[in-house]
């Protein structure tokens, strides 16, 4: 008899069991992971409700501190799991809600509804150290500086003092660890900073002390060379300019300037668009520019009613910039600094180019320098390359100089082919093209006329209106056969009268002067002497006389 | 009423005064200048009147008479050709020695009879050069040259291993009865074994030319001509112009009128066009009228130009950018007195943009100057003033001095033995009065005289003081005083066929207001000669020193050059030099430097004509380069031998 209530009670744990597996409890569960969650650390928690029918409804969560409710979203099956994440950020305990929004539920979960589930968010604190390592990146006097102080570690916040030394004036340190601003002096700097958190176990520390180096300002002088200068107002100028850097905090850099000004009274008359870069070794450097002003820049500067402009270059490179200037003074051609502003070269012919036969003598070559100002001008006349002779001339007239070629010994002449003549000035130095001109030779033998002596009347003689004896003499071995002498009026080419002898002398009869002669005029006269081929063979060179007027003495 | 008919009594008589006059002298004339010479000496050869055609016509007379031959007089067009008369039985005859020129001739013939009857005769005939043309000739001239290095020779850099070089001269004339027609020219061909640079370029080139057609016509002369032109119109216009293009000259009486069309830039060789064509962007076209008055003593004349021109071009460099302009000019020129006093005035206008690529454009001013000179007896004087403003340019004019405003003087005479010229000059610029410049005077004045007493010992010394000083000076600007004093003198042996010259020059520049341009400058030289028929040599010696006072420093300079010539076998062999050498030093050890640069040239020529070639040589030539930098230890030398042949073929027709 007393099988059958042991029986009974198997059997209805058994249908409890079948009944609990077939239709399971209808409720909300929370579990968290960890149980208990480390503050300032993530915490998971998983709500699962399970519902008779297929549901339709939004669970929402109170975690319990100040964050407010939250949504783990509509569940849409059964049972329903949602999962959700949250950081407490102070320790404490806590009581964790999670339950149906009654406005949005269709099916209502079983109970509890709201669950709950108590858990204790724990505090844990880091062992907090300072990393940043001492010395802190140098700095620079009056250039801005800044350097953060980090840590590792630690429970947040966590806030830097200086607690001793100084820092550079200029630079200040924020709770943050945060080091800013613009030294004022250079020097090396030594301070002790500490860190402090917020543990609420109780705060920890950090301290280090940290030098800093703050080198002097670094300061950049440029200057241009030279400093000042005039140029003639009527002419073009080029001009070399030195610009020279130095700074004893620049090591090895390369600075730029991106243009050139010409500045006027606060006004820029004229640009140099060309950038020009400077190498600085072992904190100096210099680069030279050859400057164009313009006719343009000198009349932009008068319209203002100036004769002073600057030329003005800008160099920057490793925060610093620095301007060079150089003082230009506009005056008149001659009171300008002897300069030149044009060379031109040109034959007897008005040319660049001659043709000459092999040892003809070359006709006389001519430089015209155009200049402002006078001075010394050295230079020096090149055949082919090659210096041939110099030039020394102290220049004192204005605006135009000729320099003729030497004569004696003239350019050669006895190579045939093509010749190429410069003249090169060498003082004072400029940045000229210097032109060329060309003489060819060609190789075919110059008839060399020789030379006749004029012997009477001497030159400039002064002679009575009366017949008279011209003579002239041949020095060579072998003479003329046959001579023609010119008589010219002073200065005029052409030939008044002329007479063809076999001898060295011709006289001028009483008749012949009465024909082509005037008392009180000056005439000029010559020889040529011709081979037995009637080809010219010798030549004199020119006389002057006077015949006196009549009744002179 | 009785004055006028003592007036009418009184030409009455001066008529018959006139009339009995020429009756006694008909009557009672020597016979010599009447006809009947004309049958004592007779032009045979050509015919009197008669054309002749011959570049040196043949011209026989015969001689009636016994002629005095110490008293004959033979003149030809003004030409005294008695020395050279041939005499023979029945007269004489002579030959021109130089080409005579086309067109009409005058013989005159005079002296005295054996019969003591003095005579003049003259007879007037004329020539041309050919049937077809009075005057025509082509002369021609070939030459070839072809260089090669030879082994052993050091290798400079950019110098060509060898050369050829060849070119034609050409020369030429035709003309007939109003037309005569003339082209030169030289036209080049140029290669070698490394690329040139030009000029010249490679291969052919005409290097220059210039084609002239004049016609002579009854009342108008006109002249046309391109190529190679040099036009001077004026000092302050279009002076010594020399470039290529092209001009019309027309003339009427006393009036021409000139027309001209240049390019902009001197140019070397043909550069693709006759310089004719474009605008005026690059070219400068003018035009020019004048007329001469009272028998040629005043001439009126009116010149305008406008155009461009370069910067720099063949043969010139200048600081300045395109430019453009024009300009306008009046000219007066007379000769007064016989000639004695000459008178030349020029005023003028011009229009000038010195830099075409800026935003100013072109600036007016004007220009002006009257001068004058005189020569009476022994004595010269010139004066003239001028005055130019600061805007006053020109193209193709580059010689104008602008901003100047004085006067210049000079003054000479000359004696037997002596020569003196003095000159005084005295100018200043900002003539505007611009108060942002100072004014600057500059004033010259010297001396150069020339002793002759000595024949063989020609001398001259010359001096000359400028000065420039400032007034008017703007604040903050400096005054300028500048002076400086030049003094040379030179001296010359001349025996027979030596020649020793002697030069020397002082230099001394002083800036009052600033020492840093203080400079003293002397040169010495020496240049002896001697020339004989089958040796020239013409060493020469300088010395310069320079000394700038600021600095303390003197730079000297030695140069020695060397020429010589030598036939060493008439007409086969030759044997020529040339050599520099030059040291130059400073006292502060800033410079030290010398180089040494000969040449010399071996020439062997061919009497014989091989196939074409009609003047063949064959030339050794030696080059040496020396340069030597003692202050950066740095020396150059290069040595090299070339063989060279040359010919040269030369026609004419």
């Amino acid at each position: 008899m007393n099988i059958r209530p042991h029986l009974c009670v198997y059997v209805s744990v058994i249908a409890l069991l079948l009944f609990i597996s077939a239709n399971p409890l209808y409720a909300i569960t929370i579990s968290s992971s960890p149980v208990n969650p480390t503050v300032n650390q993530p915490v998971t928690l998983t709500i699962t409700s399970t519902y008779t029918v297929t549901p339709s409804c939004e669970i929402l969560v109170d975690f319990g501190d100040d964050s407010g409710q939250v949504s783990a979203g509509t569940c849409f099956v059964t049972p329903c799991v949602q999962v959700l994440t949250h950081t407490y950020t102070a320790p404490g305990q806590y009581t964790i809600l999670a339950g149906e929004n009654a406005n949005l539920c269709r099916v209502s979960p079983g109970g509890p509804n709201p669950a709950t589930l108590q858990i204790n968010a724990q505090a844990v604190c880091v062992p907090m150290s300072i990393t940043t390592p001492s010395p802190l990146p140098p700095g620079s006097a009056s250039q801005p500086y800044t350097a953060q102080i980090n840590i590792s570690g630690g429970y947040p916040p966590v806030s830097f003092f200086k607690i001793s030394g100084e820092l550079p004036p200029g630079l200040t340190m924020d709770t943050s660890g945060r080091i800013s601003g613009t030294p004022l002096s250079g020097g090396t700097f030594s301070f002790t900073i500490m860190a402090e958190d917020a543990c609420p176990n109780g705060k920890q520390s950090a301290q280090r002390t940290f030098s800093l180096y703050i080198s002097q300002a670094a300061t950049m002088g440029v200057t241009a060379l030279p400093s000042s200068f005039t140029i003639g107002r009527g002419a073009p100028t080029t001009k070399s300019i030195t610009f020279t850097i130095s700074s004893a905090s620049l090591g090895n850099v390369q600075l730029t300037s991106s243009m050139g000004l010409f500045m006027a009274g606060g006004n820029v008359v004229g640009e140099i668009p060309s950038p020009i870069n400077i190498s600085i070794t072992n904190g100096s450097g210099k680069v030279t520019e050859t400057i164009y002003i313009p006719i343009a820049v000198i009349k932009r500067t008068e319209n203002l009613g100036l004769s002073k402009f600057t030329y003005q270059r800008t160099f920057s490179g490793q925060s610093l910039s620095a301007t060079a200037r150089s003082n230009i003074t506009i005056t008149t051609d001659a009171g300008a600094e002897f300069r030149i502003s044009g060379t031109r070269l040109f034959f007897e012919n008005n040319r660049p180019e001659i043709t000459i036969s092999s040892n003809q003598p070359l006709p006389e070559l001519y430089a015209e320098i155009r200049h402002t100002g006078t001075g010394l001008l050295k230079g020096y006349w090149e055949v082919d390359g090659k210096i041939f002779s110099n030039v020394f001339k102290t220049i004192s007239n204005v605006d135009r100089t000729i320099i003729t070629s030497p004569s004696m010994p003239s350019f050669p002449t006895f190579d045939p082919g093509t010749h190429v003549v410069r003249f090169i000035i060498t003082s004072p130095q400029e940045n000229i093209d210097f032109p060329k001109v060309i003489y060819f030779v060609k190789p075919v033998a110059y008839t060399k006329q020789l030379p006749i002596r004029l012997v009477l009347p001497q030159d400039n003689a002064s002679l009575k209106f009366t017949s008279g004896e011209f003579k002239w003499e041949e020095t060579h071995s072998v003479k003329s056969a046959t001579y023609l002498i010119e008589f010219r009026e002073m200065a005029e080419e052409k030939t008044i009268f002329s007479a063809y002898v076999t001898k060295g002398n011709y006289r001028l009869s009483d008749d012949l002067l009465g024909r082509y002669f005037k008392a009180g005029e000056n005439y000029q006269w010559s020889v040529t002497g011709f081979d037995t081929d009637d080809e010219i063979y010798s030549v004199s060179g020119r006389f002057s006389f006077f015949f006196m007027p009549r009744n002179s003495k | 009423m009785e004055l006028n008919l003592r007036a009418k009594f009184k030409k009455a008589g001066i008529f018959t005064l006139v009339t009995v006059s020429f009756l006694i002298l008909i009557v009672f004339l020597p016979r010599d200048v009447r006809g009947e010479n004309k049958q004592m000496i007779k032009m045979i050869i050509p015919n009197p009147g008669a054309e002749v055609i011959g570049k040196k016509p043949m011209i026989k007379c015969r001689v009636a008479q016994a002629v005095d031959r110490e008293t004959l007089l033979v003149i030809l067009d003004n030409t005294d050709i008695t020395g050279i008369v041939v005499f023979t039985e029945e007269g004489f005859h002579v030959k021109s020695v130089a080409i005579l020129p086309s067109g009409g001739h005058t013989l005159m013939i005079s002296g005295v009879s054996m019969a003591g009857e003095r005579f003049e005769v003259s007879f007037d005939f004329s020539s041309r050069h050919s049937a077809q043309f009075d005057e025509a000739y082509s002369n021609n001239e070939v030459t070839v040259l072809y260089d090669r290095v030879m082994p052993k020779s050091d290798k400079s850099e950019g110098e060509p291993d060898s050369k050829v070089e060849a070119n034609l001269t050409t020369d030429n004339i035709l003309q007939t009865n109003k037309w005569r027609i003339l082209l030169n020219s030289n036209i080049r061909y140029f290669d070698q074994s490394t690329s040139a640079f030009p000029p010249p370029p490679k291969g052919v080139e005409i290097i220059n030319y210039l084609l002239t057609a004049k016609y002579r016509g009854n009342e108008l002369d006109f002249t046309a001509a391109t190529g190679d032109l040099q036009l001077n119109e004026s000092e302050n216009t279009v002076a010594y112009l020399s470039r290529r293009g092209g001009q019309l000259l027309l003339e009427h009486k006393n009036f021409n009128l000139n027309s001209f069309v240049l390019k902009s830039d001197q140019i070397f060789g043909f550069d693709g066009d006759l310089g004719l064509e474009g605008d005026l962007d690059d070219h400068i076209v003018g035009v020019s009228g004048a007329v001469k008055l009272f028998s040629d003593k005043l001439q009126l004349k009116t010149v305008y130009a406008t155009g461009s021109e370069p910067g720099e071009d063949f043969g010139s460099w200048s600081t300045s950018g395109d430019k453009k302009g024009n300009v306008i000019g009046f000219i007066m020129g007379s000769h007064l007195l016989d000639d004695r006093v000459i008178l030349d005035a020029e005023l003028d206008f011009s229009r000038y943009d010195s830099d075409i690529l800026d935003e100013f454009g072109s600036e007016s001013d004007k220009a002006y100057r009257i001068g004058g000179e005189t020569n009476i007896g022994n004595y010269s004087l010139q004066a003239l003033y001028r005055y130019t403003g600061p805007e006053y340019q020109v193209v193709g004019n580059p010689s104008i001095q602008k901003d100047l405003q004085g006067i210049s003087i000079q003054g000479g005479t000359t004696r037997e033995n002596h020569a003196i010229t003095l000159s005084f000059s005295q100018y200043h610029d900002n003539v505007k009065n611009n108060p942002i410049y100072s004014r600057i005077k500059t004033v010259a004045f010297g001396g150069d005289y020339n002793f002759m007493g000595f024949q063989e010992f020609p001398m001259g010394i010359s001096f000359e003081r400028t000065s420039l000083t400032s007034s008017r000076e703007p604040e903050f600007t400096d005054p300028t005083r500048t002076y400086t004093d030049t003094l040379t003198g030179h001296i010359t042996y001349i025996k027979d066929r030596l020649s020793v010259g002697f030069q020397a020059g002082y230099g001394f520049q002083e800036d009052r207001i600033s020492d840093f341009n203080d400079t003293t400058n002397i040169n010495l030289s020496l240049s002896p000669s001697y020339s004989w028929d089958r040796l020239s040599i013409y060493p020469s010696f300088s010395f310069n020193r320079s000394r700038a006072h600021f600095t303390d420093v003197n730079t000297d300079t030695y140069t020695t050059n060397m020429s010589f010539n030598a036939k060493l076998i008439p007409e086969k062999m030759a044997c020529e030099f040339s050599g520099t050498y030059n040291k130059t030093t400073a006292d502060d050890n800033s410079t030290d430097m010398d180089t040494i640069n000969a040449s010399t040239r071996i020439s062997y020529f061919f009497t014989n004509k091989f196939w074409i070639m009609t003047n063949p040589a064959v030339a050794l030539m030696a080059q040496y380069n020396q340069s030597r930098d003692r202050l950066f230890e740095q020396e150059n030398e290069e040595f090299r031998i070339l063989l060279s042949f040359t010919n040269n073929i030369s026609f004419s027709f």
